[in-house]
């Protein structure tokens, strides 16, 4: 029997969402505030 | 850091993108909520504290940014938008017959039903977490987890055709 969840992922699509690109996105935001951060230490 | 934080997001990434989907009904908005609870992760991971699972944590932060979305002045500006555009757009059979097979899919079904039940049927039937993890998602007593999904279930019944209905037999909670 089908779960709900296979179901719902059939429905949402199966291929993945969380691209490379948004991953990446996050990552350079990250960087981003780690270099403000380093720059805000006496 | 940048590493393990890449290594967390390809391992949590993709159901923390859909269940703020589930919430928010909008991919773009989705992907702005993951972007904020992965940076949340990274600023204050310090606050995980081993007790829970980080699928549950991350969970967590998800369920919390999607409800501050929910209530902003953004969301109310969007759905505001969306019922203009709606009635704007024409009736004709062809899109009342398309409006009404819509509703019969499971994702049509589960985004008609109040947050509150929806989001307790996201977590236990979708990310499949216990009913105690939900509650301490959610905050609430493990057995107003239980009477929402009861209540959630039978709503849920009313708008699947059986078939549909078949994937949410497990009641055991």
């Amino acid at each position: 029997m089908t779960t709900f969840k296979e179901k719902l992922d059939q429905e949402l699509g199966e291929a993945p969402r969380f691209t490379q690109s948004l991953q990446e996105d996050i990552l350079r935001q990250v960087r981003k505030t780690k270099k403000q951060d380093a720059g805000h230490i006496p | 850091m940048s590493e393990h934080l890449a290594t967390i997001m390809q391992e949590h990434g993709e159901y923390c993108l859909r269940v703020a989907y589930l919430y928010v009904k909008d991919w773009a908005i989705a992907e702005e909520i993951v972007q904020d609870v992965f940076f949340s992760y990274y600023r204050q991971q310090d606050r995980f504290e081993q007790r829970a699972s980080l699928k549950t944590y991350l969970v967590k932060i998800t369920v919390h940014k999607s409800h501050d979305y929910l209530r902003s002045w953004k969301n109310k500006r969007h759905q505001l938008f969306e019922k203009l555009h709606i009635g704007a757009s024409k009736r004709t059979p062809e899109t009342m017959l398309l409006a009404q097979h819509e509703r019969s899919t499971l994702t049509n079904a589960l985004f008609e039903l109040p947050i509150t039940y929806r989001e307790v049927v996201i977590l236990y039937y979708y990310q499949e977490l216990k009913v105690r993890e939900i509650a301490d998602i959610l905050t609430c007593a493990e057995n107003t987890v239980k009477t929402r999904l009861h209540r959630a279930r039978k709503m849920l019944q009313e708008k699947l055709v059986n078939s549909e209905w078949e994937v949410l037999m497990d009641d055991n909670f």
